[in-house]
């Protein structure tokens, strides 16, 4: 394949170091093999382990265009697929009134290409120049149906339009799907997937990640502040904090001229890491008291 | 390290590895076994790599994830020809066991892993569940019970959701269909096509009597509750028996069995007596403000039987039916033949319910579908 220069899983790592995302070995051997056969990635985990952020790295590491779904209740064909573009087809019905032109041949001339709206799916497949990696976000939150729908474009790479037929895939795209597991997801669809599951990442990983987003970042603030949000996680909140608030954090923290953490510092920047009125009535002196030991 | 370097005994023990692993539960079907051979031939030649490729192939839920690390080090070092092993379903089980502090039930601690053969259950057998009262449900079937009524009841939530779709003649104009039908007339949209919006869901507030006598029906209630939340707006659960706890945050952990841990944390009264008014006016003093609106659908699962005053327990419910919707008061006795609401508590409650039901096996459960297409 001309397309990768993925030959094998460490230059899929040094890869995706170059533009900033810490892979373990566990996930560049799966991220290798989606990219060798092809096959699409389910990747389940809580929120803000960095299950996006994967698709939008592998898109540049790839060097190819980054389509992305993001899935709710009630999407639908049209908005997922295709739709129809109704009021050029209505001028244009308009216009051909007068022509020769039989039902059929009118009927076929509004169902033609320049009357399709391509919306991500379909632009995944068509896409012409090579392929691009298409994010289907949030899987769960979208309905049962909409699963089915899937399943074609997952296990064959085309997709059937009544008006027009089947379009075939021009480049079978690198799909990845997300799931923060809010639904239980069909056996159908997860058979036709690779499987990943994140977890919010160690405190060794996560201090690389935190080097890589903010290297200018003292490092004994860094390490303090990752240890702290490691023990945040062990406790039970509404909404655990994830990589991205880690970030938030340190970033606010050295934006206020912090060198290390103290309770003080803890107690103004808290809204960085817990964003719920509940979570932060969790954190107690005591609490607070025992991030910073 | 490779495995092993001659690829047809490699070949051999994927394949010896793919049925154990269907021996375990897993889906492994043709396909997967293909796959599976495809990596390890594919050059991935270090022991992690090879492991963690397996993983993601065969692998298709967080379950199977976590189990899958003990399983492939234990057939790739010993390498024997793998007998069905018990061990792991026996560690699996214990692990359960320590999880599940809480409901009167204990379910999980007889659960047994289901065989692979046990994914199909007769439609007979299911029948028969379906009309089984809830405390005479024996320990070993309970957990296939419990899988089988998530299910329905996620049938009956998207049943509900889909029904409430279609519509004629509100609503906006649904242009895909309307250019479609005017092809006949030349194009003119003559008769325009109308699609609805779907329609504002409501509000649940389930009180669940958890006292001694209604132990198994209070779970499945739960499960019941736990498994329709998304039909409903927000929905806001509370159990009481002498004192009234808020569950709501709990029932939206992912997992039922999770949510039912910390739900037990949260209640330290399951399973002793009832005062049922007095928890009612907790109620609302301390929600009532917040909650109870006219959109609002109000569950209570209880058998009436009240230690408490009943006049309190009346004007409680009275206060409440003025502001909500409706409330639908559901008695698991109710499914006894010759069952009459001559509990002190039922009689005061009766004049201010708007749906008197059963809720003793899943039948009755899932009658409620009327119910909740109603409001």
């Amino acid at each position: 394949m001309p397309e990768t220069n993925a030959d094998d899983i460490l230059s899929v790592v040094k890869g995706f170091d170059q533009h900033g995302y810490v892979l373990d070995e566990s996930l560049a051997t799966v991220s290798f093999l989606m990219i060798k056969l092809r096959r699409p990635l389910l990747i389940e985990g809580s929120a803000g382990v960095g299950k996006t952020e994967l698709a939008q790295i592998l898109s540049r590491y790839l060097d190819t265009e980054l389509i992305r779904l993001q899935c709710y209740e009630g999407l639908d064909v049209h908005a997922a697929i295709y739709e129809w573009n109704y009021q050029r087809q209505l001028l244009s019905i308009k216009l051909q009134e007068q022509s020769e032109a039989s039902i059929e041949e009118k009927e076929e001339h509004i169902f033609s290409d320049q009357f399709l709206l391509k919306r991500p799916l379909l632009k995944a497949i068509t896409k012409k120049d090579k392929a691009p990696v298409l994010l289907i976000d949030e899987i769960d939150r979208a309905d049962t149906e909409f699963e089915a729908f899937l399943l074609e474009l997952l296990s064959a790479f085309q997709i059937s339009i009544p008006e027009i037929g089947t379009i075939k895939a021009t480049h079978t795209p690198y799909v990845i799907l997300t799931s923060n597991g809010t639904r239980e997801l069909s056996d159908a669809l997860r058979r036709r997937c690779l499987y990943f599951w994140m977890d919010y990442p160690d405190r060794e990983k996560e201090l690389k990640i935190v080097d890589k987003h903010l290297p200018e970042v003292d490092a004994q603030l860094a390490q303090q502040v990752v240890d702290a949000v490691q023990g945040l996680r062990s406790l039970q909140f509404d909404k655990v904090p994830g990589i991205a608030e880690t970030i938030d954090w340190l970033e606010a923290l050295h934006h206020l001229g912090a060198t290390s953490l103290d309770s003080d510092l803890i107690r103004q920047t808290l809204g960085c890491v817990l964003k719920t009125q509940n979570d932060l009535q969790m954190m107690d002196e005591q609490t607070i008291e025992s991030l910073i030991a | 390290m490779a495995p092993t370097h001659d690829s047809s005994t490699l070949r051999d023990s994927v394949l010896t590895f793919c049925r154990l692993l269907r021996q375990h539960g897993y889906l492994v079907g043709v396909q997967e076994s293909i796959d599976a051979l495809v990596v390890s031939l594919s050059g991935i030649t270090e022991y992690n790599q090879f492991k963690q490729s397996l993983q993601s192939m065969v692998c298709t839920c967080r379950d199977e994830w976590v189990r899958f690390d003990d399983l492939f080090d234990e057939f790739w070092f010993t390498r024997g020809i793998p007998v069905k092993k018990k061990k792991s379903k026996k560690a699996l089980a214990s692990k359960q066991k320590g999880a599940v502090p809480l409901l009167m039930i204990g379910s999980s601690e007889q659960k047994e892993l289901t065989e692979e053969g046990s994914r199909t259950t007769g439609a007979q057998a299911i029948e028969r569940l379906k009309k089984t009262d809830f405390s005479e449900i024996p320990e070993p079937e309970r957990a296939r019970l419990e899988a089988l009524v998530l299910r329905l009841f996620r049938q009956m939530q998207l049943n509900l959701s889909r029904r409430m779709k279609h519509s004629h003649r509100d609503g906006h104009v649904d242009l895909r269909r309307t250019i479609r039908k005017s092809l006949g007339q030349g194009g003119s949209p003559v008769r325009m096509v109308f699609k609805k919006r779907q329609q504002k869901k409501n509000r649940l507030i389930a009180l669940i009597d958890v006292s001694g006598s209604m132990d198994s029906y209070s779970y499945f209630m739960l499960l019941f509750i736990y498994a329709m939340q998304k039909h409903f707006e927000q929905v806001d659960t509370f159990l009481f028996s002498t004192r009234l706890s808020c569950v709501t945050e709990a029932l939206k952990k992912k997992r039922f069995k999770e949510a039912m841990d910390v739900a037990g944390q949260l209640t330290d009264a399951w399973s002793s007596g009832t005062r049922i008014g007095e928890t009612f006016t907790t109620f609302i003093d301390t929600y009532g403000k917040r909650l109870l609106r006219r959109d609002a659908l109000v569950f209570v699962l209880s058998d009436g039987l009240d230690t408490g005053e009943p006049a309190e327990l009346a004007s409680a419910l009275a206060h409440i039916q003025q502001r909500v919707k409706r409330i639908v008061w559901l008695n698991p006795l109710k499914g006894m033949k010759e069952y009459e609401p001559l509990a002190r508590g039922m009689q005061s409650a009766l004049p201010y319910i708007d749906v008197f039901a059963s809720a003793h096996n899943v039948e009755s459960l899932l009658s409620l579908e009327k119910t909740f297409r109603h409001v």
